[in-house]
């Protein structure tokens, strides 16, 4: 469904990939594994077409009205426009069934209430389950989702993922799910792809087998977790990432 | 809410993070009544002080506004005036937003146009009203290119802020969810610059009226400025300040009935 081969994308005449290939499949959730700085963000900037710049090919094999949609580290909604019409501004029409059928995302991510209400009014995870709907809204062939939940706090997040997992099952989307976290990307992915950095490419392609509902706080993803990072740790360079992944 | 039994121990209810709404406060209409009341007021005992030919009373002044409006005179007058006002402030502001975001968007053209605009802003209004008189005739297009020589660069320097302080955040989720380039012109692109098009509106008309008031008074055979020269001549204080008010009327319905509400249709969110 998805095949992405980079030759090479530079900044200022440094390479920040080089010879990436990543290849997945209908509803199969990726999880991308770097250090921060690697170039993830950039990989998926390229992806959503926001950045043009590069040497190589990205083919979205689909029949989905949208091919691409992203989840960005902030929120990034429209703070003129309620929770809603920011949800609504992503569908392709709005008639009486379009809105309800935001209406009835909204309510699925804990938003039903507050669909009147500005950007301004919710808080940081509010605005996050906000822009978790908007993405579903929009219903795109492969979900692009840049760090989504890192600005928050541990339990939120969880339930943001769990959430997410949740309105997932019920669509056909590929999800490329950009982290630096280990443990979470053991608990969201089918697969998890750990990435080098300077340049980026995929070392490694690692299947995850653990049965789902996954928790980020279970024991099976904390002992998944710390294994990957005993055997690939080092390869991961960052200190942040080492950081997190001991933690646990 | 879709989420497992672990989660929720953990999430707060979301209806408990929601801000509500700041309150109205007080009346702002009922307090600027009340400041508009004192200051007549004050106008009414200053006159003791003075000679009537010198601070007419209120009363006098809207005695004579009442005769000048039964007569048509000063519809008239204002008529014509409220046309070049209108004239020039829609033109002055298409050129100037035209400018500015053009200047915002493009760095070289903000470099060439940059020393004009700057010398454009500082020339005095005077110089560029004789200027257009004496090169074009007393004309109505004399008029109306001097007030949007003007007021044009007043525009550009206000949108070419705005165009600069675009959000290229959010114009990147429109640009990745694929919106038409009219939904990302009004509905992600456009309400990022309606303060400073509010901005510019408000002060805009303010000049204007100034500037297109000089322009009579010095070219023009008809208009508000043409009267109050007159009335100049024959020291008619009464005559000016009665003009004046209807003046202030005029300005007063345009701000209440355009600015304000437009200004709460775009900006409500902001009261949030």
């Amino acid at each position: 469904m998805l095949n992405i081969h980079i030759r090479e994308k530079a900044f200022h005449g440094n390479t920040v990939i080089a010879d990436l290939n990543i290849a997945a499949a209908q509803g199969e959730i990726v999880a991308l594994v770097g250090p921060s700085g690697a170039g993830k963000s950039t990989l998926l900037q390229m992806i959503a077409g926001l950045d043009a710049a590069f040497d190589g090919t990205i083919r979205i094999n689909s029949e989905a009205e949208h091919d691409v949609g992203i989840m960005f580290q902030e929120a990034r909604l429209m703070p003129w426009l309620t929770v809603l019409d920011n949800v609504m501004l992503v569908a392709n029409t709005d008639t009486p069934d379009t809105r309800r059928h935001a209406e009835t995302l909204l309510t699925q991510v804990g938003i039903g209430h507050a669909i009147q209400a500005y950007p301004g009014q919710l808080s940081g995870g509010m605005a996050k389950r906000v822009a978790l709907a908007r993405a579903f809204m929009y219903n795109p062939a492969l979900l692009l989702m840049d760090e989504p939940f890192s600005s928050l706090d541990a339990p939120a997040a969880e339930g943001l993922r769990q959430l997410l997992l949740s309105l997932h099952q019920q669509t056909t989307s590929t999800i490329l799910y950009v982290t630096h976290d280990l443990k979470e990307a053991v608990c969201i992915a089918d697969r998890i792809l750990l990435l080098s950095e300077s340049p980026m490419t995929v070392l490694h392609d690692v299947p995850v087998t653990l049965p789902r509902p996954r928790h980020v706080f279970a024991d099976n993803v904390t002992q998944t977790s710390q294994s990957l990072y005993a055997r690939f740790g080092a390869l991961l360079q960052h200190p942040a990432t080492v950081g997190q992944v001991v933690k646990t | 809410m879709i989420s497992s039994g672990l989660v929720q121990k953990h999430i707060k209810p979301v209806s408990d993070t929601v801000q509500p709404a700041k309150g109205s406060g007080h009346t702002p209409f009922m307090v600027r009544c009340l400041s508009l009341s004192i200051l007549l007021v004050i106008w009414q005992m200053s006159v003791v002080w003075f000679e009537p030919a010198l601070l007419p009373s209120p009363l006098a002044v809207f005695r004579n506004l009442g005769v000048a409006i039964q007569s048509g005179e000063l519809l008239h007058h204002l008529g014509i005036t409220l046309q070049r006002v209108a004239i020039s402030f829609v033109l002055a502001m298409a050129l100037g937003i035209l400018l500015g975001l053009v200047m915002g968007h493009f760095r070289r053209v903000d470099l060439w146009l940059d020393g004009i605009l700057t010398l454009a802003l500082n020339i005095p209004a005077l110089v560029t009203i004789i200027l257009c008189l004496m090169w074009f005739g007393l004309n109505e297009f004399s008029a109306i290119l001097a007030v949007i020589i003007n007021k044009a660069p007043n525009v550009a320097v206000t949108l070419r802020e705005g165009a600069k302080a675009i959000d290229t955040n959010l114009m990147n989720v429109a640009r990745a969810y694929r919106l038409s380039v009219f939904r990302t012109f009004t509905k992600v692109y456009l309400p990022q610059l309606y303060p400073y098009l509010l901005a510019s509106a408000r002060s805009g008309l303010a000049l204007v009226w100034k500037i297109v008031l000089v322009v009579e008074l010095i070219g023009c055979s008809d208009g508000v400025g043409f009267q109050l020269s007159t009335f100049f001549q024959f020291f008619d204080i009464t005559s000016i300040l009665a003009y004046t008010l209807a003046f202030a009327a005029v300005i007063y319905f345009i701000e209440g009935a355009v600015l304000r509400p437009w200004e709460r249709k775009v900006s409500g969110w902001r009261q949030c």
